[in-house]
């Protein structure tokens, strides 16, 4: 009989939620320090929906191969569907097939195989969801956060100044409870609209926000099913932002923090929009959204210690008695600098024979060093 | 170089001028540096310049309590700020005491079951092979002799046990110095109770349904899954690697790193020391597992004596400040 699964047609729209496992239930003998909060706006992965569907999933019958198809025609198919009415994000493998044995078969004219050569292989399901077509990107993880973290230093500050001013309207409105919850990711004209609010703040750091405050707080109330944006539309583009920057004046930037609500709500919205996370032990030193600038607009660390002496310590690289390598020096470079090195190659062309790379490991250097071969 | 050794000289000479000088200003014009160095170009430290009346009088005063933020732990989004006691989580650096603690726990680790033979142990008869004298050869005496191929160890190992002993306030200090070191530099992730790796719906209602019934298929799943949230969170292998530790034992996180080592490692709190505290990249815990920890390790904070009846209770921790 024949198992062939027969893959349904999704309509690409993923819809999921989180399974949580019953072990994560706590003992209920033990005291609950914390309580748990149940996240509805919680979204595992993206929910836009792609614009065309991969080409196996619009064709149904490729899941099937068509010999399969050919050599068992008239028998039986089983298919299975496990939600009909849902559409399909990760799409499992079909189920396996059985082929006939060789002693049923009634044709006259088949020969069994006597040596694998020629049988294609097909290999295991080790890897079935390596495959983009198993595991569509849209499916990918999303968390709070967004996928590319923003580094531009202007951008960081007109998402510090759209989470001041947006925790500043929902306090201003008394909608205290707000504060803390989960906010909604709008699209770009919600960042204008939040940007154009008028900021106030006057000498002990006390800010005031003007302009239409409710249509801002309205949209921030995260609704259920609504499609996330990831931070990259929400956020204008790197020079936009710049000219934002220069017809705006400095002075929201010395806005107070020093209220924990406040201060938590806008660090929260901050790493929503630009994936940077605030550690702890700065938090007691941030008193300020200046404060908060200077932590979040750092460089990233450079990653090796020479791409640190080119950006940082330039004043090393200039003086006259220091030469500086990002790599280590070996005899090619020497040969190199002494326009030696094209002789070298020309007369190991002439020889047929390979230059080789121009570092070596040490050993290997020792070794031509000491004359050996 | 040359040019701050003019400024020495020329601020050395201003500060001799006594004459018109009254003892407490002469002590703030006294020259920056008296002298320079001969190998490198680092700057000096600066004697008194720095040093102003506030800093004299205002006694250092650290802060009685930190924050911690508590995130969600799989979408990573901050859930709530508290407040823990500085002599929990915001302890000095004791390197030595850390490095004691590790060379404690390494020692007491150590199955200590190595075992040789000694020529009395090796299997066999102890017959003299030859005799003494008339051979031509070298007096031997028998086969187990430790100068022979096959004859036993003279000074070889046997089973003993490598444990040594710490005091337990100083380990109790450590594990809390271990703590204080992460979240000094940002490491300490504290999640919410009850942290899972939890799966889409989707694919749990497939595993419900046996659609996946090849473990290799789950597997595959649950690493890529587990790669995708560490990567996400700057957590993975490209971050240093990630130590979650939980209070039990929970079924796809712990089975996602077993199949993700290079992303990371999960441990129960019970299988936790000091030297897992300080391996990897962060420690990603949660919070009940913190306050365990805490609670177990403060030997040192609360005294067993009782004083006018009462016990002295430890450090108050884990308020909540914003929820």
């Amino acid at each position: 009989m024949r198992r062939i699964a027969r893959l349904r047609k999704p309509s690409g729209a993923p819809l999921a939620s989180i399974a949580r496992p019953l072990c994560i239930q706590r003992a209920a003998t033990r005291p609950s320090p914390s309580p748990a909060v149940q996240i509805n706006t919680v979204r595992f992965y993206s929910s836009r929906q792609p614009e065309t569907l991969p080409a196996s999933l619009a064709d149904s019958k490729r899941a099937v191969p068509e010999v399969l198809e050919d050599a068992v025609e008239g028998t039986e198919v089983q298919e299975y569907d496990l939600h009909p009415a849902e559409p399909r994000v990760f799409v499992p493998p079909p189920r396996p097939s059985v082929a006939e044995r060789a002693d049923t078969i009634t044709d006259n004219l088949y020969t069994p195989a006597s040596t694998a050569e020629g049988l294609e292989s097909i290999g295991n399901l080790g890897n079935w969801w390596d495959d983009p077509e198993h595991w569509p990107e849209t499916s990918d993880f999303v968390g709070f956060t967004p996928k590319q973290k923003v580094q531009e230093p202007v951008l960081i500050e007109a998402a510090v100044r759209r989470a001041l001013t947006e925790a500043l309207v929902v306090k201003q409105l008394g909608k205290d409870d707000q504060l803390t919850g989960h906010w909604g990711m709008q699209d770009r004209a919600q960042h204008d609209a939040v940007l154009a609010l008028g900021l106030k703040v006057d000498s002990d750091g006390k800010a005031t926000v003007t302009g239409n405050l409710q249509s801002v707080a309205e949209g921030l109330v995260a609704k259920d099913g609504e499609a996330a944006v990831d931070s990259a539309f929400a956020l204008p583009s790197a020079a936009e932002a710049l000219a934002w920057k220069q017809q705006s004046d400095h002075s929201w930037k010395g806005a107070s923090l020093l209220e924990a609500r406040v201060k938590f709500a806008v660090i929260k919205r901050v790493m929503q929009l630009t994936g940077h996370v605030v550690p702890d032990q700065k938090l007691a030193e941030i008193a300020t959204a200046r404060g908060l600038l200077a932590t979040l607009q750092k460089p990233p660390k450079p990653k090796t210690f020479s791409q640190e002496i080119e950006t940082k310590k330039q004043d090393l690289i200039s003086l006259p008695n220091v030469a500086f390598s990002p790599k280590r020096v070996t005899r090619g470079h020497k040969d190199m600098a002494l326009g030696r090195f094209k002789l070298i190659e020309a007369e190991f062309k002439k020889r047929d024979l390979q230059g080789g790379p121009l570092s070596v490991p040490k050993s290997r250097e020792m070794k031509h060093w000491k004359g050996d071969a | 170089m040359a040019g701050k050794g003019v400024r020495g000289l020329s601020e050395a000479l201003r500060s001799l001028t006594l004459t018109t000088q009254a003892c407490g200003q002469v002590s703030s014009r006294l020259p920056s540096t008296f002298t320079r160095s001969m190998a490198t170009e680092a700057t000096l430290p600066r004697a008194t310049s720095n040093l102003t009346t506030t800093s004299m009088t205002t006694p250092w005063r650290p802060s009685p309590a930190v924050p911690v933020t508590v995130y969600d732990f799989q979408t990573y989004e901050p859930q709530r700020l508290e407040e823990w006691s500085s002599k929990h989580l915001h302890l000095p650096m004791r390197r030595d005491i850390l490095h004691l603690a590790v060379i404690f726990e390494g020692d007491n680790t150590r199955q200590g079951s190595a075992n040789s033979k000694t020529r009395w142990e090796v299997h066999g008869s102890h017959r003299k092979l030859y005799r003494q004298k008339g051979t031509g050869r070298a007096r031997v005496g028998d086969k187990q002799s430790p100068l022979r191929r096959g004859g036993g160890k003279v000074f070889g190992p046997k089973p003993r046990d490598f444990g040594t002993g710490m005091n337990r306030k100083v380990y109790d200090l450590a594990w809390r110095t271990a703590l204080s070191y992460r979240y000094r530099r940002g490491e300490l992730v504290v999640c919410e109770d009850g942290m899972e790796l939890a799966l889409p719906q989707e694919i749990s209602d497939m595993m419900a349904q046996g659609q996946l019934r090849d473990q290799a298929l789950v597997d595959g799943f649950k690493a890529k899954w587990a790669r995708q949230v560490l990567d996400g969170h700057e957590w993975g292998r490209a971050h240093g690697r990630s130590t979650f530790i939980t209070t039990e034992w929970r079924e796809n996180l712990f089975n996602a790193m077993d199949l993700v080592p290079n992303y990371g490692m999960a441990l129960d709190i019970e299988d936790v020391d000091v030297k897992d505290l300080l391996t990897t990249g962060r420690l990603v815990i949660e919070r009940e597992a913190l306050a365990e920890m805490i609670k177990r390790h403060q030997s040192d904070l609360c005294s067993k004596v009782f004083i006018n009846g009462v016990k002295p209770s430890p450090p108050e921790t884990g308020k909540i400040i914003v929820q």
